[in-house]
């Protein structure tokens, strides 16, 4: 039976967060009043023109150039011309001949866990259209939406698995939104907007079948699903003996299913052709360099960093690289405890997140230094697991520095060894029975006999040393 | 600047619009106040595709009757700023489509000197208006010649800038890459005092440039080179080929050096200019669709409503280029027609800057012929041949001028200046030396019907 393979490509819109439109100096927040923000120019009014917010030049080149993209120099603005009720000009203004990027690249990590490239083909600028929305008969028009700025980012079809284009979807959405900052991410109002092609071949052959494309997969709930379905689909009609037919489909969340949205007859012929409004856009390499020197380090480069330095597992490794506010917090509590950075990534994860939200992180009150200090103290040995997790409840109720609170509060000072030494006689004495079923070889006793020591020490025995000296003493009453 | 008044100008609307159909809107004379500063009391026309806010703004269209403008063109801003006053809005073919102004959804428009003729177009209100002295000044669009064409059939300078001297924001785009906003004056130095106004670098406008400067130099032909082109000889009709050898013979008496001039591609500009100008215009006129701010075939569906509005609201020239516009940059012919013009464009940008290295100024006839009859309107391919000797300014971008040159059949010759690339200035005083100097500037200046009135 063959085998089959599958080939995704995506097309993702990103809303660029930019104070003006792309065209005109308009407000860009859409929320307002309907038609509220709007000018002759975004409206298409007769004799208005096009000039280009710079502010959206820095974004797309810095967008650019964090997906490691070649940035062109001289780019073109042309015209799509088709007509449409909620495009003002029936002409959107876009970059088709030449766009600003070309030859991205960002990472992701296969079924077989093996890391690769997936290529990007190429980032261009473009404006966005009025928002319509239908009412019975009526088609109501919102012009705070034309003209916003629009990334588009076209991938190649390197993408094998629903799987791997959610990782790559999510990986954009958290460069536009958490790194670079220049997208809202607000995914209900339509600030990232998602188109996979997807088709199918046998594997091991290079001709491509007909392709379909599934429209606005951009929830981060059903990408994949959506996906999937769509190459069982696909390879379901080509094993009964069908072929896929080009169209445009949908994801129907409710039955889980792609449906037919409109069949693709002929190609549309947009008429392209250079913006005389606006000539080429031509930037320095000046200009390029110093947008880069703004840049924050990305995540595949932070994954490697983080990995390097302090020996993170790969869950820890996404979580900092997937929410940058918790690295930031983490990394600036790493400075006050270098050689502490396991431990303290690992009290971030298991108890600040347990009670912080890791998606509003920059309002966190307790400081990096005292998370720190907790990391420092369970590493020296100076406090006992369960007085750590008591002096976390602590530190967070006073906000005081924990190296401060084991130093007068009388809970967490810990048992002098001669003390623990004394409770551990104490224990085996207590318990006879057990202490030969131990010598008999239920070594797992061990267990019981530490528990019973922390309990009559209050927690504030080394439950470690402990351990040890209950198997000295064992070992000498063997004898 | 010479002015007429207020008065005087309301005087000749009142009795010379009705016959001539130059103005499609006249601001009541008692709302026509113009503020202080330097163009205090100048009264303007303004050709109809320029925006006036709270004036229409047709077109000369059927699809933008009742249009009212929602802002003001830069352009107009800036001189009303400095005092000039806009006394209404002047008739024009559709969309500027036309070299007759027998194209406008609102009549034709008459010649002053012989109503039976033709104003010339597209700018054909805004020459009548001046010729009629309906106003000091009008503003035309020129993309072909539509401002210099008009203004020589009328007995008028007409001017068209270096491309982006004059912001083009607010001006209804017909080719967004030949497009220029002009003057038509009866002197060159009212042209000039306008431009000092106008003139500069737009923020609404990205293809805007720095002004030149438009003081004047002085004009001394002795320190000239006058360029002349032998090919255009052949397309001279004998009603324009006398005032030209004058201008030449006279040129040369005061001590300029003629120099002839070669331009193989000249008789490509036509068919470069017709794919460029409609392609370019398939593309801005499809903003014109019913939805938004126009007028409206209500029937099901918006394809439908767009297409019924379409069919309805343009004329026949409209839609002849939009159709031709479209077909030449559909996928199929792009290379052979779209591409191949602007390369041939390249070329001819490239010759005629070549000439400006031997030359300071090229004297032309400005139209093969004079204003000709409404009843014996050539067809359509040989009247987009009368933009023959224009063409090529918009094409490169250099500053060309229409000067009047005496007549003919009783009717005005028109030749016509062009320089490089920002010098306007330069151009405007040869112009004035020309008015000053050349014999047959007299026989204009008293020649207009309406002047003698």
């Amino acid at each position: 039976m063959t085998r089959y393979e599958a080939v995704i490509g995506l097309e993702i819109h990103i809303q660029i967060k930019t104070a003006g439109k792309a065209f005109c100096r308009c407000a860009s927040d859409y929320n307002a009043p309907p038609n509220s923000n709007i000018c002759p120019v975004c409206t298409g009014a007769p004799g208005a023109l096009p000039v280009l917010n710079d502010e959206f030049v820095t974004r797309a080149v810095s967008f650019c150039l964090a997906l490691g993209a070649q940035v062109n120099l001289t780019s073109s603005f042309d015209r799509k011309n088709y007509f449409y009720p909620d495009m003002p000009k029936n002409y959107q203004i876009t970059q088709f001949f030449t766009p600003i990027g070309a030859e991205g690249r960002l990472m992701v990590t296969g079924a077989d866990g093996t890391e690769r490239d997936i290529r990007i083909e190429r980032i261009h600028m473009e404006e966005d259209t009025a928002k319509s929305a239908h009412m019975g008969e009526r088609t109501l028009l919102n012009f705070n939406r034309a003209g916003l700025p629009l990334i588009e980012v076209v991938s190649h079809p390197d993408l094998k698995s629903g799987e791997e284009a959610a990782q790559y979807f999510k990986k954009i959405y958290d460069i536009a939104v958490k790194y670079l900052d220049i997208c809202h991410g607000n995914m209900e109002e339509g600030n990232l907007r998602c188109d996979a092609n997807v088709s199918i071949r046998p594997v091991g052959s290079t001709d491509l079948f007909t392709k379909a494309e599934v429209k606005n997969v951009n929830s981060f709930a059903f990408i994949a699903k959506a996906i999937d379905y769509e190459i069982e689909r696909q390879i379901a009609i080509v094993e009964a003996g069908g072929a896929v037919e080009s169209e445009t489909r949908l994801w129907n969340a409710k039955l889980k299913r792609t449906e037919t949205m409109r069949k693709k007859s002929g190609r549309n012929d947009y008429r392209y052709f250079n913006e005389p409004d606006l000539g080429p856009l031509r930037i320095t390499t000046e200009f390029v360099e110093k947008v880069r020197r703004t840049l924050p380090e990305l995540p595949d480069a932070k994954r490697r960093r983080l990995k390097d330095s302090y020996g993170l597992n790969s869950e820890l490794l996404d979580l900092f690289v997937g929410y940058p506010a918790v690295c930031a917090y983490f990394e600036r509590s790493a400075e006050c405890y270098p050689a502490g950075g396991r431990t303290i990534a690992s009290w971030i994860a298991g108890e600040l997140l347990r009670v912080e939200d890791k998606e509003h992180f920059e309002a966190v009150k307790t400081p990096p230094a005292h998370i720190a200090s907790i990391a420092r103290l369970v590493d020296e040995k100076r406090v006992t697991g369960p007085q750590a997790k008591e002096l976390f409840v602590v530190m967070r109720e006073t906000g005081n520095d924990p190296k401060e609170i084991v130093a007068v509060d009388p809970r967490f000072q810990q048992m002098a060894g001669n003390e623990s030494a004394a409770l551990v006689t104490e224990v085996l004495d207590a318990s006879p029975s057990e202490v030969e079923k131990y010598l008999g070889g239920k070594e797992n006793l061990l267990g019981f006999f530490v528990g019973q020591v922390m309990k009559r020490s209050k927690g504030k025995a080394d439950p470690a040393e402990v351990t040890e000296m209950i198997k000295k003493e064992l070992t000498k009453r063997k004898k | 600047m010479e002015l007429l008044g207020k008065k005087e100008i309301y005087a000749n609307i009142a009795a010379h619009n009705k016959a001539l159909n130059a103005y499609l809107q006249v601001v009541p004379e008692t709302a026509a106040q113009g503020s202080a500063g330097p163009l205090s009391g100048v009264c303007l026309g303004v050709k109809d595709n320029i925006a006036v806010a709270g004036l229409q703004l047709t077109c000369g269209s059927k699809f933008l009757e009742g249009y009212t403008a929602p802002y003001t063109a830069t352009v107009v801003d800036r001189l009303t700023v400095a005092g000039a006053t806009v006394v209404g809005k002047l008739n024009m073919d559709e969309f500027a489509m036309g070299s007759a102004n027998t194209y406008s959804a609102y009549g034709d428009v008459k010649n002053p000197w012989d109503e039976e003729r033709v104003p010339g177009g597209s700018s054909g209100g805004s020459a009548a208006a001046v010729a009629a002295k309906m106003c000091d000044a009008a503003l035309g669009s020129d993309t072909g010649g539509s401002v210099r064409q008009p203004a020589s059939y009328c007995g008028l300078f007409g001017y068209k800038p270096t491309y982006g001297v004059l912001s083009r924001y607010g001006l209804t785009a017909f080719a967004s890459s030949l497009d220029q906003i002009g003057i038509l004056a009866r002197h060159p130095g009212d042209i000039r005092e306008l431009m000092q106004v106008a003139a500069g670098r737009d923020h609404h406008d990205a293809t805007s440039i720095e002004a030149p400067s438009f003081a004047a130099q002085g004009f001394d032909p002795a320190k000239i080179r006058i360029g002349v082109i032998t090919e255009y000889e052949k397309s001279m009709s004998a009603a324009v080929r006398p005032a030209y050898d004058r201008c030449i013979k006279e040129l040369k008496a005061a001590g300029a050096t003629i120099v002839p001039l070669s331009f193989p591609e000249y008789d490509t500009v036509i068919s470069v200019y017709q794919v460029i100008a409609t392609a370019e215009a398939s593309s801005n006129l499809s903003r014109f669709d019913g939805i938004r701010y126009t007028k409206r075939a209500d029937t099901k569906g918006f394809r439908e409503t767009i297409a019924e509005s379409r069919g309805r609201f343009f004329g026949a020239e409209v839609k002849r280029r939009i159709l031709l516009g479209t077909w030449v940059l559909s996928r199929a012919y792009y290379d052979s027609y779209y591409l191949r013009a602007a390369k041939v464009r390249t070329v001819i940008l490239n010759r005629w800057r070549e000439f400006f290295g031997k030359v300071d100024i090229v004297l032309s006839p400005a139209t093969a012929g004079i204003a000709f009859k409404r009843a014996e309107q050539p067809d359509t391919f040989a009247l987009y041949l009368e933009d023959i000797f224009t063409i090529p300014a918009n094409l490169t971008g250099m500053p060309a001028i229409a000067v009047p040159a005496g007549t003919h059949d009783r009717m005005p010759v028109g030749l016509q200046l062009t320089a490089d690339l920002s010098r306007d200035g330069m151009l405007l005083d040869a112009a004035g030396w020309l008015e000053k100097h050349f014999m047959d500037f007299a026989t204009i200046e008293r020649g207009c019907r309406h002047d003698t009135i």
